[in-house]
């Protein structure tokens, strides 16, 4: 038995909440946006893994392992929730959204400007991560959670068409949106304001 | 496009299959067409490496965010964590 299996068959409850109920609130908190909702996100998840845990394989760490658990907790809420929105009215909105950023000859209304992200500088920066789930969070949310799907979980397009029961064109129009506002934003909230 | 494929694309285009490359490959149309325009349009190749950037840097940002310690309404809360470990003890008996 590897080490990190032993670890999680011998810690207690109370320890996986201490240890990573901040970190898997917060996590949840980014997708789900509404405080009620991610506390019972976090608290399913605990209940699950209590009862899985005899299946812990060990190969990863805890933390992973309650996030992986997570993560299809998330998944689950926003299947459920995807018969009662419209897809096409949400399409429409994010493709009126990318048209705003031009105007008629497909120019944009504000330029980027030239200014790139320093990895090693933005590694100690407190403020770049809170501007960037600021504009994350200005994203509507079901725009969001595809794209944290896409960039953040790494999912294939085809798997995020099925869980959200959208068309690979209705997703692309929501990953453009996310892409050019989280840029815009970032540039407005992050670059000018740091300038 | 169609026959006047030379003419320059739109800064809204371009965008567009910058986006769409994060998504497929580009065909050879759509990689030239991109080229050209990148090649006169200043803004775009800064958008192109910004989008380029932000992407690489997401997969980051929760274990990076959670490098500091988060403000009390990202907690979880006190009593959301009584009621959960309550809930946990009832299941393991």
């Amino acid at each position: 038995m590897t080490r990190t299996k032993k670890q999680m068959e011998k810690s207690s409850p109370e320890q996986w909440v201490a240890q990573h109920g901040h970190y898997l609130y917060r996590f949840a908190l980014a997708r789900l946006r509404q405080p009620e909702l991610a506390e019972n996100a976090v608290q399913e998840t605990f209940l699950a893994a209590l009862k899985a845990r005899h299946r812990f394989a060990g190969r990863s760490s805890q933390r992973t392992w309650l996030t992986g658990i997570l993560k299809h907790k998330i998944y689950d809420h926003f299947r459920q929730h995807a018969r009662e929105i419209d897809v096409s009215d949400l399409v429409d909105k994010d493709s009126q959204a990318v048209d705003s950023f031009y105007d008629y000859t497909g120019r944009p209304h504000h330029p980027p400007a030239d200014w790139l992200p320093n990895p090693r500088e933005i590694s100690k920066s407190k403020e770049f991560w809170e501007v960037l789930e600021r504009c994350l969070q200005k994203l509507p949310v079901h725009t969001a959670h595809a794209f944290m799907m896409r960039e953040i979980d790494k999912m294939s397009t085809q798997q995020i068409c099925k869980n959200l029961d959208v068309t690979a064109t209705n997703l692309w129009v929501m990953l453009h949106r996310a892409r050019l506002q989280l840029r815009e934003c970032m540039e407005k909230n992050w670059f000018e304001e740091s300038r | 496009m169609k026959e006047k494929a030379q003419k320059m694309i739109s800064c809204k285009i371009a965008a567009k299959l910058m986006s769409l490359s994060c998504e497929r490959k580009l065909t050879l149309k759509e990689q030239i067409a991109l080229k050209a325009h990148l090649a006169v349009c200043e803004t775009c190749r800064n958008c192109q490496r910004q989008i380029k950037a932000l992407q690489k840097i997401l997969p980051d940002y929760i274990q990076a965010v959670l490098r500091f310690p988060p403000p009390p309404e990202l907690s979880l809360p006190l009593a959301a964590q009584k009621r959960i470990l309550k809930n946990l003890a009832a299941q393991t008996d």
